[in-house]
């Protein structure tokens, strides 16, 4: 037993006098624990399958090299070379104008229509009269706004050359995309949120949730409702956007239709809710549960989400209250209106 | 087994990707990180809660890197401090609010050096000064032996209780709080240059 020891049999009064007098140290409130737990855990997340895919990329020079052997052995004997299978990175789901994708081992343009896969390694592009919106392999959707070029680097990463983009990720969605722009990345907590190129630096918005924006001075955290600028010096400036405000306008006039075929209406509103940025609000009980009980048939495929909201409610028993107009208020249609 | 043994196995792990180290690493040293940014961030919670989560953010980007030469906690200040700087200077505060007690250089090398104990600095501090520095040497001491003693002293938890919180033995949690005593007074006598009782009659004669 050191001295040390023996002192802090002895001083056991003085050990309580000490951290007494000091008093307790501060604890972080159990809502920021968590908030911070959440982010850091996903960025853990990310950090590890960076890794693995490091070690399968390192596993992959290995044979390759390995595989080289082979190759130049077969060449002698002049047997054809087979090129690897292409990744699938998702679909297109709605084009307005034309979008123009390369090959994903070509430089060769070629439009695509809703409906088209696409590859790791392809370059998608939109011209001054063009928007589109892909759906990634997990339901990840990605709306892509005028004069947009974008590189589809790897399932989980996109590269933002010029343009804007819409990123909006399901409620369940954990695993984390990347988007690489002007010297940054950015990657979401599950959420909705845009990155803009401009002239004057970049431009990220978020409607819901949280993003992490890494550059070279570190990782700043956007939070639901702001807009931040990070310009070309490194200065970051944050102001408030609402949900609702009218530079989100161009992301839902976007969206991949809804299909309500054999679908709830109280889904539907859900859906035009969560394009819109405004809370659904019932007028009354009795008006959520017609929602409920209401079975949609039909398409709104071709429609816009306003249209298309007018719609669908003139053949239920539901309308929407348009004096409130930052929330989606649906009430009860009067006795004289109902379908 | 030493604490910077189990601070490699901890980092070990989480390399790995295993869930129960990611919860020991941020329950251990989350609360620390909090308390080291928020007073250099002139209190400001909000601040203070994105710096940190900018820390573990990239420390846990860089852990590969991490050699165990410094203590995992000093090496984390470390990443936190730069964060700190960051942050004021993108939202463009004065660094006037920076400087906290303990940034004082001979102080931070004694708080640094907890773990390997040196002649520290042997220094007259007023009483809210040395009441801060105590808390700081709490949340420099290794593993959660900080956590121990407050669940001892201040809390006045029993040596049971301890081990039921912890999820150990009775002579376990009894064996832990003699070892989180010893290195405290160490730690004490390190930043204070003074032994504990000393320091304590300083406190409470004025």
């Amino acid at each position: 037993m050191s001295a040390h020891e023996t002192d802090a049999v002895i001083d056991d009064q003085a050990m309580a006098g000490l951290l007494q007098q000091a008093g307790a140290r501060e604890e972080p409130g159990s809502a920021i624990a968590d908030e911070v737990f959440r982010a850091t855990h996903s960025a853990w997340q990310a950090v590890l399958m960076q890794r693995r895919r490091r070690r399968r990329t390192a596993w992959g020079i290995g044979l390759g090299m390995a595989a080289s052997v082979v190759l130049t052995v077969a060449l002698l004997y002049r047997q054809p070379v087979l090129t690897p299978e292409p990744v699938t990175m998702g679909h297109v789901t709605r084009v307005e104008g034309h979008l123009e994708v390369t090959g994903s081992t070509t430089d060769t343009w070629q439009t695509h229509l809703p409906g088209a896969a696409l590859y790791v390694g392809q370059e998608v592009m939109t011209g001054p009269d063009a928007r589109a919106a892909l759906t990634l392999n997990d339901d990840l959707s990605v709306r892509i706004d005028h004069d947009t070029h974008v590189a589809l680097l790897a399932t989980d990463t996109l590269r933002l050359d010029s343009g804007a983009l819409y990123i909006d990720a399901p409620a369940d969605h954990y695993q984390p995309l990347t988007i690489q722009a002007a010297q940054r990345s950015i990657r979401h907590l599950g959420t909705q949120y845009s990155v803009r190129i401009t002239a004057e630096g970049l431009d990220v918005a978020i409607r819901e949730g949280r993003v992490l924006i890494e550059d070279d001075t570190g990782v700043h955290t956007g939070e639901a409702m702001q807009h931040l600028h990070l310009a070309h010096d490194g200065r970051i400036s944050r102001s408030s956007l609402p949900p609702q405000d009218s530079q989100w306008d161009w992301a839902h006039q976007i969206a991949p239709a809804f299909d309500i075929e054999g679908r709830t209406l109280a889904l539907f509103l859900q859906w035009v809710a969560r394009e819109t940025g405004k809370p659904l609000v019932y007028g009354s009980e009795d008006a959520r549960s017609s929602a409920h009980r209401t079975q949609l048939s039909g398409s709104i495929a071709e429609l816009d989400i306003d249209t298309a909201l007018r719609s669908v409610l003139a053949s239920t028993q539901l309308r929407q209250d348009e004096q409130s107009a930052d929330v989606l208020s649906i009430t009860l249609a009067p006795a004289s209106e109902a379908p | 087994m030493t604490s910077a043994h189990q601070q490699q196995m901890l980092v070990a792990a989480l390399l790995r990707g295993d869930e129960a180290a990611f919860r020991t690493f941020f329950d251990t040293y989350f609360p620390r990180l909090y308390r080291f940014a928020r007073p250099r961030l002139d209190g400001d919670a909000e601040a203070a809660k994105e710096v940190v989560q900018a820390t573990l953010i990239k420390a846990l980007q860089g852990l590969a890197n991490y050699r165990a030469d410094a203590a995992l906690f000093s090496w984390l200040c470390q990443i936190c401090r730069h964060q700190i700087v960051d942050h004021l200077r993108a939202n463009q505060r004065h660094v006037r609010h920076l400087v906290a007690i303990e940034d004082d250089p001979a102080l931070r090398l004694a708080l640094e050096s907890i773990e390997a104990p040196e002649d520290g600095p042997a220094q007259q501090y007023t009483r809210q000064q040395t009441r801060q520095l105590i808390r700081s040497v709490l949340d420099h001491l290794p593993s959660r032996y900080g956590d121990i003693l407050e669940w001892k002293y201040i809390e006045g938890h029993s040596v049971t209780e301890i081990g039921q919180r912890l999820g150990i033995s009775q002579p376990a949690a009894q064996s832990l709080l003699a070892r989180a005593r010893t290195a405290f007074y160490q730690a004490i006598e390190t930043v204070f240059g003074r032994t504990a009782d000393d320091v304590l009659a300083d406190i409470q004669g004025g």
